[in-house]
């Protein structure tokens, strides 16, 4: 009785190793990737440790290695061709996007003014893209794993969508505890206009510092309490056209 | 898009006699901003969340 159970038990495991195995190399070119943007941000930002110790120079090119290395991973053999050129256009799609955000954050340093949506709009495609992406990557190969590839598509947008939201709220939450920050590399330094200080600026004028920081904290609160709302719409959207499971995705919703 | 929460936030900053009529009759005191189902949620996090515009530092706002 012991023993078939054990068999019964490994039969099970080989099976979900089988099912998962695909997602790893999927990880590993979200990690690389992220990583390079990381370091092209920090050359683009003037900003952080990697760039004080080995100069521009050396952390572009480690950037270019890293994206050439998740391009790498995902030629996995362990996942199916068609699965493997949907990835590859997930990757190339959602990073031109965050590039393009990226883009607006740095033009946006020589304009004097810009207004709370212009800022919103330039953080949704600069940080919510990514994490998009990773949701979009995680969903694409979830799906063709369940034997679900027909749906694979909209089930991966569905899942994107959820994943712009909460990337907006995780770069929300970055800005204002930067904006909080007086350190010489700070957004405020760089005339970054992220939500926390365009919004600080439309009332530099009108109020006492204390007044700001509390309209500035709240503003940020209700905005982040919207993108949390539509997060979590879209995960009963989910949960009600595609049956899935809820549990760890309304964990990541609540952190 | 923001237009709207914005507003309400920089009125609850400034209106004392708002604020109470958002904590005592919300349905009432923000029924000509016309807010969405999205909006009125985001409204409800900020103010759960964030108990300033309530008592404790309610000498801030005056």
């Amino acid at each position: 009785m012991l023993a078939h159970g054990a068999v019964v038990g490994a039969n099970r495991l080989e099976a979900l190793q089988a099912l998962w195995e695909p997602a790893i190399p999927v990880a590993v070119a979200v990690e690389l990737l992220g990583t390079a943007l990381d370091i092209f941000d920090d050359v683009q930002d003037e900003d952080g440790e990697l760039l004080a110790r080995y100069g521009a120079p050396m952390l572009i090119n480690a950037g270019m290695a890293l994206r050439e290395l998740a391009q790498l991973a995902l030629a996995d053999d362990r996942l199916p061709d068609a699965l493997q050129l949907l990835l590859f256009q997930t990757f190339a799609h959602d990073t031109l996007r965050a590039v393009g955000g990226q883009t607006e954050d740095i033009a946006f340093e020589q304009r004097s003014q810009v207004t709370p949506d212009e800022a919103l709009a330039m953080t949704e495609r600069k940080s919510g893209s990514l994490v998009g992406l990773v949701y979009r990557a995680g969903a694409l190969t979830g799906a063709q794993q369940m034997g679900r590839s027909a749906e694979a598509l909209a089930i991966g947008e569905h899942f994107a969508q959820m994943g712009r939201n909460l990337g907006v709220i995780l770069q929300l939450e970055n800005d204002l505890n930067d904006a909080r920050a007086r350190t010489a590399k700070s957004d405020r330094q760089r005339h970054k206009k992220t939500l926390p200080l365009v919004l600080e600026a439309q009332k530099a004028t009108q109020t006492t510092k204390t007044k700001r920081t509390i309209f500035v904290n709240s503003a940020i609160q209700a905005t982040i309490g919207l993108y949390s709302f539509r997060a979590r719409a879209q995960l009963e959207e989910l949960v009600a056209t595609y049956g899935v499971s809820p549990h760890w995705l309304q964990w990541m919703v609540d952190q | 898009m923001l237009d709207k929460l914005l507003a309400i936030v920089d009125r609850l900053s400034a209106d004392a006699g708002f604020r109470t009529q958002v904590q005592e009759q919300p349905e009432v005191a923000l029924a000509s901003y016309q807010l969405s189902t999205e909006e009125k949620s985001a409204l409800k996090a900020m103010l759960e969340k964030n108990q300033n515009f309530v008592k404790p530092l309610s000498r801030f706002w005056l």
